[in-house]
Parts: structure tokens; sequence; C-alpha cells
């Protein structure tokens, strides 16, 4: 089976290094960048499977993102991360073209499973 | 009618500033739990190295306490900041610390900055600052949406200085932008309502040229002494959220 490309992105930067290297440490090939704005950048300079995006960041948001990511790489599988009170904005996420959203905290497993089934194309969970 | 209707504003007003302080705080404190499981995670996932003697294993485990640590003390200061913020909603003007009501305020609104990618820099004087007689709630009421002002004339620089002198009559505040902005095009009627709230906290809005992004709150200091004025206003010693009796 291929390895698994994932762009893990959130404001975070504790957070973002901490889950890329548990992802790695699972066999992912996990890359972690702090704003939306890097994060067009880096889909531009390498492909990914999966792109976990949280709804809420300083300069480009989550969702404004995503609408980037479906106009130029529409089969790209994106996830989004929301906090409890950003509900509303991952529905938005979904209706923009997000493969699921997930509310923090995840748990790392489900994670996984998730950006397996995304990769893949399937069904939401 | 209209004096009904306009403290009703007002109220709806508190009631909106201690909302969005709760929910931004609730959100930062859930950031930083999140960080600290998923470094928790990281322990466990490191541990089984550790056991087997790997050098670097054992190191990481040392680092990643470290870390969980500096995300427990961030929760820590959230919890002991909202507490004392808590203590100020009791609506009454108080002896108190303008210092402690000025950092606390820059505190609550750096969430919003950073969400805005500005950046806010204090500027504390090195010595005391005499105690202050005003409202502390409506006072960081004030500086926050004197803040938000800012946030929506701000210009290239993306700069905001809170600086806190000394007065021989109190203490001035002062609020600015490193570019100039005409402050009701950026903002229609905010600086009407900064005004409002400054004066109900018993202080006044100096020097505001309409078109400088500047703001500045002068804070008459405590006439009665702080104790007087907190015991006559049977404020017990240990709440107030800054404005104790010391």
């Amino acid at each position: 089976m291929a390895t698994l490309r994932v762009l893990f992105v959130d404001d975070e930067e504790e957070l973002v290094s901490t889950v890329v290297e548990r992802l790695e440490l699972r066999g992912i090939a996990a890359t972690g960048v702090v704003s939306g704005e890097e994060a067009l950048t880096r889909i531009e300079q390498q492909p990914f499977d999966v792109v976990v995006l949280d709804v809420r960041m300083p300069g480009l948001g989550g969702l404004e993102v995503i609408k980037r990511i479906k106009q130029l790489h529409p089969d790209l599988a994106v996830l989004l991360l929301s906090g409890h009170g950003a509900k509303e904005d991952a529905m938005t996420g979904l209706r923009l073209g997000a493969f699921d959203y997930l509310q923090k905290p995840v748990d790392l497993e489900d994670l996984i499973a998730i950006l397996h089934r995304a990769a893949a194309g399937g069904e939401r969970g | 009618m209209a004096e009904i209707l306009g403290e009703n504003h007002i109220l709806e007003q508190e009631f909106l500033y201690f909302s969005r302080v709760l929910s931004g705080q609730c959100h930062e404190l859930a950031n930083a739990l999140n960080i600290a499981r998923e470094l928790c995670g990281l322990h466990e996932d490191t541990l089984p190295r550790a056991r087997e003697g790997h050098a670097d294993a054992v190191e990481k485990l040392g680092s990643l306490a470290h870390r969980m640590q500096t995300q427990i003390d961030r929760s820590n200061a959230i919890v002991r900041t909202l507490s004392r913020f808590a203590h100020t909603a009791e609506g009454t003007r108080l002896a108190c610390d303008v210092r402690e009501i000025l950092e606390r305020a820059l505190f609550f609104a750096a969430r919003q900055v950073r969400l805005r990618q500005a950046e806010l820099q204090a500027v504390m004087p090195a010595g005391d600052v005499q105690q202050v007689e005003c409202n502390p709630f409506l006072l960081q009421q004030a500086i926050h949406a004197g803040i938000e002002l800012l946030l929506e004339g701000i210009g290239q620089s993306r700069r905001i200085t809170a600086a806190l002198k000394p007065d021989t009559a109190g203490a001035v505040v002062t609020l600015a932008s490193a570019d100039a902005f005409e402050c009701n095009d950026a903002a229609p009627g905010l600086l009407a309502e900064i005004t409002a709230m400054v004066q109900a906290a018993g202080g006044e809005v100096r020097e505001t040229p309409e078109c400088s992004g500047r703001l500045e709150f002068f804070i008459p200091c405590c006439r009665r002494g702080a104790t007087a004025a907190n015991s006559e206003l049977g404020i017990p010693k240990g709440t107030g959220g800054g404005c104790d009796v010391s």
C-alpha cells in the first residue's frame, strides 16, 4: 500500500508538530504548516492525498482555503477540524466540498481511519 | 423610556463583552488542553523505546514533560485571569490596580489581535502606579473596544501599542495604532460608545483627534484611599479582580 501523504494545517504550532510526529510514527508522510497561506503554497509544491484544515486561523481561514483548494485541485480530499463553537463553519465547509469535519479533540486513531477513507474517496464516517 | 432603552443597550453591550471574552478564552483553553492531550499521546508513543533504553527516547520524555508543563501553565493563566475577571462584573466603582486591569484586557484581546494578523505591544511603567477609582469591568470593556476600533482602522503596520502612564491625578491608558486613520470611518459610532463606556467607568477620554488612530483614557486616582473606598462599598478583601483592599 502506498504511503499516505497528509498536510496538517493549524495555527497552533505545538499542535502541528506533535500531531505530525505522531502520524509519522504510524507510517504516514505528514507535513505541517501553521497558516492557510502556507498550506496553499505547499500544495503547489508537493502532492498530498489529504489536507487536514483548522477552520479558524489568522489570515486565510479554513473555509477560504478549502474554496481555493477546490478551485485548483477539485479531487484533493480535505478534512476540516473545528472547535466547539465553529460547528456552523464546518457545515459550510462540507457544502464547499470538504470530505468530512471532525470536532476537536480528535482521537488520533479515528483521524487516521478517516484519513484513509478520505484518500480512497470512500464514504464519510 | 429612552433612558430604559439606553440602559438596556449598555447592559446588552456588557453582556456581549462578557460572552465574547468567555467564548474566546474557552477556545484558548481548549487549544491548550488539546495540545496537552496530543503531547500525552506522544509520550505514550515514546515510552516503549525509552523502556528499551534508547537514550534519544529517554531524552524525548524529558522534553515532552516540559512541553506539557508549558500547556498546563498556559491553561492555568487563562483560568486565573478569567476568575479575576469574573470578580470585576459587580458593577461598582472600586479602588483598582489599573496595571492589572490593562494587562487583563490585553490578555483577552490577544486572540482577536492574532486572528487579525496584528501585533499588540504593551508598554508598562517600571514603578508603581497609584490606585485609581473606576468600574474595572467597564474599563476593560472600553480598552477592548478601543483595540477593536484600532483593528478596524489599522493599516500596513499591523501594530498596536497599549501604554500605561502614571499621572499626578491618576493614570493614563493610551491605545495607538502605528497608522493614523479616521476613527469614525473605521468603525462608525464606536468612538462615541467608547467615550460613554470610559465615562461610566469613572474616567474620561482625552485628546482624541478623530483622525489620529489614537485613544487616551484618563482614570482618576482613588481620592479616599483604597481601604476606605472599598470598605465603604462593602467589598471584602481578596475580591474585585485587581481591585482588592491591600
